[in-house]
């Protein structure tokens, strides 16, 4: 969807506050409890990455603004629990249980289990039956899009032509995943934008930005 | 729960302290799942305990400095990223498929994630506040060298930036230029000049003075 989080080429944001090299990764207790919930519910089988991108995304931009970072990590877990009617909306304000509600299939990891599981994450590759359209050094043009739902094309890459980097086999598609429209593994690329295809002469002429791309945003 | 919170860390900045607010909500929410036997609370420790403590730049480092003195390694490296740091024992969630791109005189690799946060964890941690931001995030693939000039970076006009967007589940990391005057140091003393920043592209390897 066309909101606020596809913010690449933005103007307005002022400086960047750059915080120490060692500095600690959370600032708040509240912070490392919801990124260790979400993380623990995300194995549990509440949610996949791309329903908790597009659950960030359906914010109304003025609250996405206004919202810090794991502000919106809360904002996913509770958009997932009501969506998959784990809970209702007044358990969520309570804090606690007042009906069955459904359960996740999958069970409930225990501590033992976090480590390892969390080593051996979960790939996104997947196989493709249909062969590659395009090869490394392959112009390719970027379908001009605005899909409503979840996507990972930004728009400033629409409509622009690079030329693949990297083939990098076969992936799973979020643009359907989020939705929970299935897999639709597919052949995803990295391509080269030369800066000033994206941005005009302001940029350097040697300049590039590099993305990938599934093979539904290319021509 | 989406309504307005109105706090001043607008940017990703979560310097100041949250309103009570989030944390009333963080506490609501896991203790009412924990009530439901959906999660277990001892396991949301040993996540957090994953965040802080096993995860991090440390590791980033370790894969920089064998790249910097076993050159098999190195071509390793840039040819499956993935294979090659798991070889150091590195590997799992938001590093699964890894891809390394080098600095070098003529070209300066640079990574961020537009869309929202993307980052690879096994060898970084989570990101820093600033990699979040709506201004790094905004900025960098538009004016890289201005982004670059503000981390103190001057990237020579002779030399190319490229701008790694982590648009999907591909994660990238900056093989950064080794410092000059390290000749035969050995692994662990070269991993000490290897920053975070360098591994991301907004900064190079600490100088020997």
């Amino acid at each position: 969807m066309n909101s606020i989080h596809d913010m690449g080429g933005m103007h307005g944001f002022g400086a960047i506050e750059r915080d120490e090299e060692d500095a600690p990764v959370f600032h708040a207790e509240w912070e490392k409890r919801i990124a260790g919930i979400l993380a623990c519910a995300a194995f549990n089988g509440l949610s996949i990455f791309d329903e908790n991108r597009r659950a960030a995304e359906a914010m109304a931009p003025q609250d996405y603004l206004s919202t810090p970072y794991f502000g919106r990590w809360l904002h996913m877990i509770e958009t997932m629990v009501l969506e998959k009617q784990v809970a209702t909306a007044e358990e969520l304000r309570s804090g606690h249980c007042a009906t069955d509600g459904r359960h996740w299939t999958r069970s409930n990891i225990q501590p033992e289990q976090v480590l390892p599981l969390f080593q051996g994450g979960g790939s996104a590759r997947a196989g493709v039956t249909t062969p590659a359209r395009f090869a490394v050094g392959d112009e390719v043009l970027v379908k001009q899009i605005n899909p409503a739902g979840h996507t990972r094309l930004p728009r400033y890459a629409r409509g622009k032509r690079g030329v693949v980097q990297i083939h990098h086999g076969g992936f799973v598609f979020p643009d359907s995943r989020a939705h929970g429209l299935g897999d639709r593994p597919q052949h995803l690329y990295n391509v080269r934008f030369a800066a000033r295809e994206l941005w005009g002469a302001q940029a350097a002429a040697q300049d590039a930005v590099y993305l990938d791309m599934w093979d539904d945003y290319l021509q | 729960m989406s309504s307005h919170h109105h706090d001043d860390s607008h940017d990703g900045h979560d310097h100041t302290e949250p309103p009570s607010d989030y944390a009333l909500r963080v506490k609501a929410i896991e203790t009412l799942l924990s009530e439901k036997q959906l999660i277990d609370r001892a396991s949301v420790d040993a996540f957090v305990d994953i965040f802080e403590n096993k995860i991090g730049p440390r590791h980033g480092a370790r894969v920089v400095a064998r790249a910097w003195t076993d050159p098999a390694y190195r071509q390793r490296l840039l040819a499956d990223g993935t294979a090659a740091i798991a070889e150091l024992g590195f590997g799992g969630v938001q590093g699964e498929d890894m891809v390394v791109v080098e600095n070098t005189a003529a070209v300066h690799n640079v990574v961020v994630c537009t869309l929202c946060s993307c980052y690879p964890w096994p060898v970084l941690g989570l990101p820093p506040s600033w990699y979040k931001s709506f201004a790094y995030r905004s900025r960098v693939v538009i004016e890289p060298r201005e982004v670059l000039a503000e981390f103190g970076l001057n990237v020579s006009a002779q030399c190319e930036v490229r701008i790694w967007d982590s648009n999907a589940e591909v994660r990238y990391l900056v093989l950064p230029q080794r410092p000059a005057g390290t000749d035969g140091w050995d692994e662990a003393r070269l991993a000490e000049l290897v920053t975070r920043d360098s591994m991301i592209g907004t900064g190079i390897a600490r100088a020997v003075s």
